[in-house]
Order: structure tokens, then C-alpha cells, then sequence
């Protein structure tokens, strides 16, 4: 994102520019186009384990375990960069983001080493078991059962949206415990592996035709108590500890959508009346608007990536980013398709999000849920950063199971 | 320079907010409002006795020589109790004018008393329909003509004008307290901003030479508009504060209306225009100090202060109900004030139209 940033900052970024563009012939967006998802999968094999090979790949992970050593402002700049080039990372995205993190803080050191530079090397895929199709929003209210059986646990039950869970090897998972508890306590958390007997994955087609999410089905899966990580009940706490890991979500100034200077060129040879839309003020207003939201979202990401050098806590402010470019895509995005007249009608699946508008409004829909609706984000800005109180919650205080008596 | 305060400019806030929040009264503005060209004088003296109204002169001319980024705390200090003094934007308008366009006669003669208060600025660029455009002439060192609703133009001490000379727009600058300058206060819905009309009728004026006036009045503007976006965000941000403490004590059906996502959504959403406010600030203030881009930062943080204001004091009053409506209440004098803000350096469609230009020429 543009802005003002440090000398030390901009030393790095060119650093890891000059490193990664000689490799954009053979692993970038356009030699990434026409591949199929099997076939940008081992490129992107090959690609995670060339970074780990340099040092760049889990940049502020400990060399120990296959990181790069060092800090988490790098990583940041890193991931800024790579996104320009357009290289295969989205597979490594959830598994290196949050469930290996999760493990250096609470798996015993020989699983660490077994489990931790594979995935870095990019060889294992992880994936997270959270959402279920009764508790998305409401994280605590999931159903899928973890029953004790000696020292082993048997898990029950089904998650859903459970992203590239069809190439993953291992996940980690929040199952109920004890139902007798009240909805948060009976929780607890563990690793699995997504080739044992009973895990069936079955993929979910979304409404833009693509299928990176999935319905896990655990039918009766045996794990060991020794995959269990914390405490039994404490489950709950380490899966908000898994969604804190990523502190800092960047995000590129466009949404991860088509860019504001793509909007402006499209005005400009679309028409309305005969006469250039650029000119139409309706069309200029959205302009305006969207360059205003990037001039603001912008400092604040310079601000935060200053306060993650000095190593400080970067202000809550980011929490607005999701919500406010997914909205803003949405309008500009219906908006560039009007503008094309009847063929704006046409799409073209093969490309991405980037490349048209048809993409970019197709997938936000779900951007506006995952990873938090704007509803709950709403929530999350009111009772966290301004001290709203919370919700009317009927739950509280019930044990889980005299829930919905 | 980084996004983040130093110590020292901490201070300055606290400073400036202790200050404001003890001498600051809504029934002094109250009174304002009622009294056609009254402003709040308590509270100037009170930025005189800081030395705020040199913050941003260079202390050669008796000024403190600060940054934009102290201008600006100052600014949203100023904002945030509604101040009833328009001035330390108008007047830190004459002084940049003076700085970038004077000649060193000029700023020797006008920037001290600037600097120390003793004058007050005006800026007189829009013809009576919004447009950047010279409703008065020069000639032969006389200015003659009409400024429609020029802020702090009833109190100001010495002013700068577009006008026309000839074929060319100029700026000129004008000492007001002489024979041949008329001002006729307007009653206005937020008195204390000094709007009047002036009338020249062969003062004595002297010519900023050496550029065209209306880029200059364009550039003066965006200079403006920087210290006077955090005047509305400092508003804004009161805004959001108001309604939360009245949507934390406010109780309805058993619970304080907080709880209500209804109302705790309208002030999220105050709380992200005034961050996208406040980042569109940030970046201007450094383009500001470091002759950036001033231009796509300043039309875009007038746009987000605007809107911001505009939201946080209409949605504050709502979360109010009914008391929120009345006179005695705080809500309306920023309801007025983020009107008369959102119109002082021109419209919020002005600045659109500025932006959505300056953009089409960047990626041509």
C-alpha cells in the first residue's frame, strides 16, 4: 500500500523485490495462467519450497523449525511484495498462517520438529476445523463431539467451510468435549490427521463457480490424547489465540479486487450517451469516494506497520479494513459492470478476482462473511475498541446441552 | 516525519485539551449563535496566551515555528469543543499565503501580528456561487468590487482576495481597517464563524505578484483544508464520544441502548469514517510539511472530513432522541458546525471534482 514508511522498510522491500523478480517468469501470473488447481498446487509446492530454501518462507518463525528467523514487520513486507507478482501462495495461506504457529506454542518439541518444517517446506498442507454448519459467528455453540475413550478421543461430527481442506494432510479442530458445561467451557482443541480413517472431505461449489472450501465430515475418527493441545476445556482459548496470531491482516489497497486505476481506464473508454463515462458524475462520484477510502486505509497501514517496527501493538483501527473495501468493491464492482453495457454480462471463470470486475463482485459476497461478517466486526468496533456492552445473550450461563429445551 | 505524535507533541495535546476543556462552554457558543457577528473572545485570547495563533509562523516572524502536524493537534482540539473562533484557520491562510507568495517587505509588515494575534486573517476566494472565481478588480493598486459571506471577515484585520487586474486573476492583500472597505455582518446558522460581506470601494490593496491567482487560490485552499480537516475530525470524534456516553447511561426496555445494534452499528460506523478521516490526515499533514502531493491528499481528506463530521453529528443526534433536538443540548452546535465547515473552503462536490481531475491526469 502506498504511504509514508521507513528507510529500514523500504531497504527491505527493495531487497525482496530484487530477489523475487527473477522468479516471476516461471512462477508468477502468467505463467500461472491456464494451469488447473492441481497443477498451480505443485507449482506451488515447488515455489513454498524455494522460499524456504532462502529464508522467506515463515519469516518471523524460529530457523529451528524451517522459518526464516527473523521479524514480523519482514513478513509483512515479504507478503506485500509476493502479492504483486502473483506467485502460487494462496494453499499455504490458513496452514502457515495460523494452525503451524499454533503448534510452536502448544505442541510437545518432537512434534514440533516432526510436523512443523514440512509444512513450511511446503511438502504438508494444514487446515482449520472451526466453523460448523450450526455455529459460524457463534464459534461456541459447534457441535462436533469429542469423546474421551481411554487415551484416545473419538471425534463426531461436521465442519463446514473449511478452506483447501481437500489438499490438506493435518488440520487442527475445536470439538465439545463436555456438554454438560456451559457453551465456552466445554471445549477442547486438537490436531488430526486428514487422511485417518472416517475424515471425509467433500468439496462446496460456491456461488462463483470455485470450490477452495469444503464439508469435513468426521465419522468416529480415533486421535490420541497426545494431539490434544492445551488443556481439556480450555479449547475455546486456544482457538481465539489461533484467530489472534495474525495480529496484523494486510490488505492491498484495492481489496484484493481490481484496482482504482483499472476503474478510471474503463471510464474512460466506456460510454453513456455517446460521450465518455468518465465525464458522467455519478461515475466520477464513486471515483472520488474509493480514492478517498485508499488515502485513509493507507496511513493506517503505514501507521501499523511504524508501530510493528517499534515493536509496539498496532492500533485497533485496522479492524475497519474488511468491511469498508468489500463494501466499497461490491458498489464499484456492480458499477464497472453497468458501464460495459450488455457485455458486462460476460465472465470468464478462468480468471481471478484482480482481473475483472464480473470476478471481483462474484466473490465478495463471501468476502463480506469470512473471517467475520460485517455485522459482527460492526460488534467487534463497538464493544472492543468503543466498550459497547454486549449483545442480550439468552446462552449465557446454560450448560450446552439444556441449550434450545 | 512518522504517523506517530512525539512526546513533546503529546504534550502539546494535552496541553491544548486540558486548556480548552476548562474554558470551554456550550453557553458561551449558545450566545454566539444568538448574536449576529459575536465570537467567542474568551477562548481567542486564550489561543493568543498559548501562542497557538503562530504555531505554524516561522519564528522569525514571532511565530513558534512548529510543524503542520502541531497545527493540526491544535486544530482538532479546537474541534472537538466547538470552538467559537474561526480564526486559527483563517489566519494561518493569510500567513501561508504571505510565506509562499509574499515578498519579504510584506511578510516582515504582516506576519508578526499575525503570528501573535493581535490581527486576525481572512480568505476571500469564491465569487457568491461557489466558484473559485475573482468577484472584485484591481487597478492602479485599488480594489473595488463585492466578497460575498467571507469567513472572519467581520473581525479580520487584513485579508487575501482574488481578484481580477486586467486579463489575470491576482491575489492581493487587503488591510480592511481603512476607508472604502465596508463589512455587512450575515446572520448565518452558526454566528460565531464572523461571516460577512465585504465591500471594496478603492482600498488600498497590494498584489501577491509573480503567479496566477487562481492557481494560487486552488493551492491556498489545500493548504487550508489540512489544518481545518482536523478542526472536523476533533468534532467528529466528540461526536462519537457524545453518543456513546449517552448510549451507555441511556436505559430502554431493561437495558442501556447501547446493547442495541441498531444503535452500537451507527457508532461503529462513526468510528470508521472518522479513522478513514483521520488517516486521509495523516498522509495530507505529511504532504503538507514535505511539499508532497497535496493536491489527491488534501481534496481527499476534505472529502473524508466532511462526511465523517457530517455523519458522526446528525447520528449523535438520533442516538440522543428527542433532548438531542433541543437548544440547551451540545449535539446541535455540531450539527451547525460540520455544515458550515463542510461549506467554508468550498463543497464537498467541489473537492470531488478536484480529486476525480487531479486523478484522470495521474493515469492518463
Amino acid at each position: 500500500m502506498s504511504g509514508y514508511e521507513s528507510p529500514e522498510i523500504t531497504a527491505y522491500r527493495q531487497q525482496v523485490r530484487a530477489w523475487l523478480e527473477p522468479h516471476a517468469a516461471k512462477y508468477g501470473a502468467s505463467a500461472r495462467r491456464g494451469l488447473d488447481m492441481d497443477q498451480n498446487l505443485a507449482l506451488g509446492r515447488e515455489w513454498q519450497a524455494l522460499k524456504a530454501a532462502n529464508g522467506y518462507a515463515c519469516i518471523n518463525l524460529p530457523r529451528q523449525y524451517g522459518g526464516g528467523g527473523g521479524t514480523e514487520l519482514q513478513k509483512i513486507i515479504f507478503a506485500d511484495e509476493e502479492a504483486r507478482f502473483g506467485f502460487p501462495t494462496v494453499f499455504f495461506g490458513v496452514s502457515l498462517g495460523m494452525p503451524v504457529p499454533i503448534m510452536l506454542m502448544h505442541a510437545t518439541e518432537e512434534q514440533k520438529q516432526k510436523y512443523v518444517p514440512p509444512a513450511i517446506r511446503g511438502e504438508t498442507i494444514w487446515c482449520q476445523l472451526f466453523s460448523e454448519p450450526a455455529a459460524g459467528s457463534d464459534l461456541a455453540g459447534l457441535r462436533t463431539r469429542a469423546i474421551r475413550d481411554g487415551d484416545n478421543w473419538i471425534l463426531r461430527g461436521q465442519k463446514v467451510w473449511t478452506t483447501y481442506a481437500q489438499y490438506s494432510d493435518y488440520g487442527v479442530i475445536v470439538a465439545r468435549s463436555d456438554p454438560s458445561q456451559v457453551k465456552h467451557a466445554g471445549l477442547t482443541y486438537f490436531f488430526v490427521d486428514m487422511h485417518a480413517p472416517g475424515v471425509e472431505v467433500r468439496p462446496i461449489k460456491m456461488l462463483g463457480g470455485d470450490s477452495e472450501v469444503n464439508e469435513v465430515f468426521f465419522n468416529d475418527v480415533v486421535i490420541p490424547d497426545s494431539q490434544r493441545l492445551g488443556p481439556v476445556g480450555g479449547g475455546f482459548k486456544v482457538a481465539m489465540q489461533t484467530l489472534m496470531i495474525e495480529r496484523y491482516a494486510g490488505m492491498d489497497e484495492s481489496g484484493f479486487g481490481p484496482s482504482l486505476e483499472q476503474f478510471i481506464r474503463l471510464a474512460r473508454t466506456a460510454e453513456l450517451n455517446g460521450k465518455p463515462a468518465i465525464g458522467n458524475d455519478l461515475v466520477r462520484n464513486e471515483i472520488a469516494e474509493w480514492a478517498v477510502v485508499q488515502g485513509g486505509l493507507g496511513a493506517i497501514q503505514s501507521k501499523a506497520l511504524g508501530a510493528i517496527e517499534r515493536g509496539a501493538e498496532p492500533g485497533p483501527e485496522a479492524s475497519i479494513f474488511k468491511p469498508v473495501l468489500a463494501n466499497l468493491r461490491q458498489r464499484i464492482s456492480a458499477l464497472a459492470i453497468d458501464l460495459q453495457g450488455n457485455a458486462g454480462l460476460v465472465d470468464d471463470p478462468e480468471l481471478g478476482p484482480r482481473d475483472t470486475f464480473q470476478r471481483s463482485w462474484l466473490e465478495v459476497p463471501t468476502l463480506r462473511i469470512a473471517g467475520g461478517s460485517d455485522e459482527m466486526l460492526a460488534n467487534t468496533v463497538a464493544e472492543k475498541i468503543l466498550g459497547l456492552p454486549q449483545d442480550y445473550r439468552p446462552d449465557k450461563g446454560t450448560p450446552f446441552d439444556q441449550l434450545n429445551k | 516525519m512518522a504517523y506517530e505524535l512525539t512526546e513533546e507533541q503529546l504534550l502539546i495535546r494535552d496541553e491544548a485539551r486540558k486548556l480548552l476543556e476548562k474554558n470551554y462552554s456550550g453557553d458561551a457558543l449558545r450566545r454566539c449563535l444568538e448574536t449576529e457577528g459575536e465570537y467567542d473572545r474568551n477562548l481567542w485570547q486564550a489561543c493568543r496566551d498559548m501562542g497557538w495563533t503562530g504555531i505554524a509562523v516561522p519564528e522569525t516572524f514571532g511565530g513558534l515555528g512548529l510543524s503542520p502536524v502541531e497545527l493540526g493537534i491544535i486544530a482538532e482540539e479546537l474541534g472537538r469543543v466547538c470552538a467559537g473562533v474561526p480564526f486559527l484557520v483563517t489566519s494561518y491562510g493569510v500567513a501561508s499565503a504571505l510565506l509562499a507568495w509574499g515578498s519579504a517587505e510584506q511578510q516582515s509588515k504582516y506576519l508578526p501580528p499575525l503570528a501573535g494575534g493581535e490581527h486576525i486573517g481572512a480568505v476571500a476566494l469564491f465569487d457568491a456561487k461557489g466558484n473559485i472565481r475573482p468577484t472584485l478588480a484591481i487597478e492602479g493598486g485599488k480594489l473595488r468590487g463585492e466578497a460575498v459571506a467571507v469567513i472572519a471577515g467581520l473581525h479580520a484585520d487584513v485579508a487575501i482576495v482574488l481578484a481580477r487586474r486586467g486579463d489575470e486573476a491576482v491575489l492581493a492583500l487587503v488591510e480592511l481597517a481603512q476607508p472604502g472597505v465596508d463589512r455587512r455582518a450575515l446572520q448565518t446558522f452558526d454566528n460565531s464563524r464572523g461571516a460577512a460581506t465585504l465591500t471594496f470601494d478603492g482600498a488600498a490593496a497590494e498584489v501577491l505578484e509573480g503567479g496566477d491567482g487562481g492557481n494560487r487560490a486552488a493551492a491556498l485552499l489545500e493548504r487550508m483544508a489540512v489544518p481545518l480537516a482536523f478542526e472536523q475530525i476533533g468534532g467528529s470524534d466528540r461526536c462519537l464520544e457524545m453518543a456513546r456516553a449517552y448510549a451507555l447511561e441511556r436505559q430502554a426496555f431493561g437495558q442501556p441502548i447501547g446493547k442495541f445494534q441498531a444503535i452500537k452499528h451507527r457508532i461503529a460506523e462513526m468510528y470508521s469514517l472518522n479513522q478513514i478521516a483521520r488517516g486521509n490526515a495523516l498522509a495530507a499533514t505529511l504532504d503538507l510539511a514535505s511539499d508532497g502531493d497535496l493536491t489527491r491528499s488534501a481534496s481527499a481528506v476534505r472529502i473524508a472530513a466532511i462526511k465523517a463530521y457530517e455523519f458522526s453529528s446528525k447520528e449523535n443526534i438520533q442516538v440522543h432522541g428527542g433532548i438531542g433536538g433541543t437548544w440547551e443540548m451540545d449535539c446541535h452546535l455540531h450539527y451547525r458546525r460540520s455544515r458550515a465547515l463542510a461549506l467554508e473552503l468550498g463543497p464537498v462536490l467541489l473537492w470531488k471534482e478536484r480529486l476525480v481531475s487531479h486523478l484522470e491526469r495521474q493515469y492518463a
